[in-house]
């Protein structure tokens, strides 16, 4: 009895000895080393799906952050003081054209506008006895939405402006953009990650079938699970890693390959300065989460599946 | 050292392998366990190191109970125990001091003291020139003696062989079981399954004959007898 009981006291020690952490090591990476196409599939895998999540997460960000950026959009309606003649509307217009990011701009009368409404509205009221009400207006179109503030801003302290109004079309097109982007991102996204964790998790339960005797003979020593299965979750935790650290600097160079070489006329990308560290972050996070988690079930998978293996 | 009280074990399959064993074994004896094959040596074996639970009885290991030792207590136990088999189960693309050297580092030992009981254990089983071969390129009972080496470094209080000398020729397994006895010497406690009446007879040990699942003779000195079937 003396004997069995000493050696369970003096054991938990040995888990956390520095010979232990060397020992998982070295076997995992023998097993990296092992099958040279497994560790591609599997690298390979987590790097594409990661990728297509950080596409759909860069452009969802990048989406809030232009309809956050950009209340005024692409059109700005201008709507002069009742009083203003027309002549003046005009003389604004032909101002207005001059500035900077100022593509087009269009003066609608207030006979134009009111004929307008009234053919709009011709089925529900008979507007033909009314007067005039309306202002005369001004459309003005800019060639990136960056302007759209800095024009409606200076046209506020116009004298004869008396209402400025950035139209919500654009706005209402980003945000079903955002959603339609969001909902195919999402499925994808978990579908990918479902393929590439069972694809690791596959790579993982290889590795411990190519190992079964050593296994075996590790169950007969003395090992426990944490030592015989330590080497195979570090295994596909690392695959995953190399995945995501790939995804990563892909996704990063192809930011900052877009943010300088292509202004986007309707959309304002945010610095890629601000963008790596946190795509850094959430890549480096899914990719240890497909890692552990696949390769943590395939060990569990193996270790309740066995039984037969002294036989 | 072992004991086991009214043992019975079953398999799932409903195939009886052990029926109502009581058998007692000291601290430093050599034990044969003898019968022809599928008579319930293995499992008895195995009852040991808790690869199987008994159906019914207890099964005590150095002063332990193990017939329900739980998941976790299992390689507590089996680092104190020995175990090898007919067929070597080495890992062939290690050599010699590889292979022992990983049972160890399985069980966390660090390498100066892995170091320091390699050469002390390879000399035991006299294969001090060889800790660099590969398991390829050894005889079946230098084979053995690599597994044997493996199974006593971590100095186990018993030591259990299933059909050691299995794969051998009668030389062979007479020096096989002739290194047994200088380990039983130093001792450790062995019990030795096989069928092999050679080595059974020249060694002259403590005999326990199982037939169909029950021992029917336990003899000191012993030689290996037939029984009858039931």
């Amino acid at each position: 009895m003396g004997e069995l009981l000493a050696i369970e006291k003096g054991e938990p020690m040995s888990i956390m000895r520095l010979s232990s952490l060397e020992f998982l090591i070295e076997e995992a990476f023998k097993n990296l080393t092992r099958n040279v196409v497994i560790s591609f599939a599997s690298i390979t895998t987590v790097t594409l799906t990661l990728l297509v999540v950080g596409v759909v997460g860069l452009a969802m960000v990048n989406i809030e952050y232009s309809s956050q950026h950009l209340p005024g959009k692409l059109e700005v309606a201008v709507f002069l003081k009742r009083n203003v003649p027309l002549q003046e509307a005009i003389g604004l217009a032909n101002k207005v054209k001059s500035w900077e990011g100022v593509k087009e701009v269009k003066v609608v009368s207030k006979e134009e506008a009111w004929q307008d409404l009234k053919k709009e509205l011709k089925r529900e009221v008979d507007l033909s006895d009314i007067p005039n009400p309306l202002p005369h207006a001004l459309r003005i179109k800019t060639v990136a939405p960056q302007y759209i503030i800095s024009v409606a801003e200076t046209l506020r302290k116009e004298q004869i402006v008396d209402e400025v109004r950035e139209g919500r079309e654009v706005a209402e097109k980003l945000q079903s953009l955002n959603n339609l982007i969001k909902w195919t991102g999402i499925s994808l996204g978990l579908f990918l990650l479902l393929a590439s964790s069972l694809i690791i998790g596959n790579a993982v339960r290889l590795a411990i079938y190519a190992r079964r005797e050593e296994i075996r003979i590790m169950q007969l020593v003395g090992a426990t699970n944490f030592f015989i299965m330590g080497p195979f979750v570090l295994e596909g935790t690392a695959y995953s890693i190399f995945g995501g650290l790939l995804a990563f600097l892909i996704l990063l160079l192809a930011y900052i390959y877009i943010y300088n070489h292509f202004p986007l006329s309707f959309f304002l990308l945010l610095p890629y300065q601000d963008v790596a560290l946190p795509l850094f972050a959430a890549i480096f996070l899914l990719a240890l989460l497909i890692g552990v988690v696949s390769s943590f079930l395939s060990t569990r998978y193996f270790l309740y599946k066995r039984g037969e293996e002294f036989e | 050292m072992i004991q086991l009280h009214n043992v019975s074990f079953t398999y799932p399959n409903g195939t009886e392998a052990l029926r109502n064993i009581n058998l007692r074994i000291e601290k430093g004896e050599f034990v044969f366990l003898v019968g022809p094959t599928g008579t319930g040596k293995s499992t008895l074996l195995k009852l040991l190191y808790c690869a199987e639970y008994p159906t019914e009885g207890r099964v005590i290991v150095a002063g332990r109970d193990v017939s329900r030792l739980s998941p976790k207590e299992v390689p507590l136990l089996r680092r104190r125990l020995g175990i090898i088999f007919q067929d070597f189960r080495l890992i062939p693309t290690r050599t010699v001091w590889e292979n022992i050297a990983f049972a160890l580092k399985a069980i966390g030992m660090g390498r100066k003291e892995i170091c320091r009981k390699l050469p002390e254990v390879l000399e035991i089983v006299g294969l001090s020139d060889k800790a660099h071969a590969y398991p390829a390129q050894l005889s079946g009972g230098e084979q053995q003696r690599v597994a044997i080496a493996r199974a006593i470094v971590n100095n186990p209080i018993i030591l259990l062989a299933d059909e050691p000398t299995g794969n051998l020729d009668p030389e062979t397994s007479l020096e096989i079981v002739d290194l047994l006895a200088r380990i039983n010497l130093m001792g450790t406690t062995v019990l030795t399954a096989t069928h092999d009446k050679y080595i059974v007879d020249k060694m002259r040990k403590r005999v326990v004959t199982l037939q169909n699942g029950r021992i029917v003779s336990d003899r000191e000195r012993g030689t290996y007898e037939h029984y009858a079937s039931e």
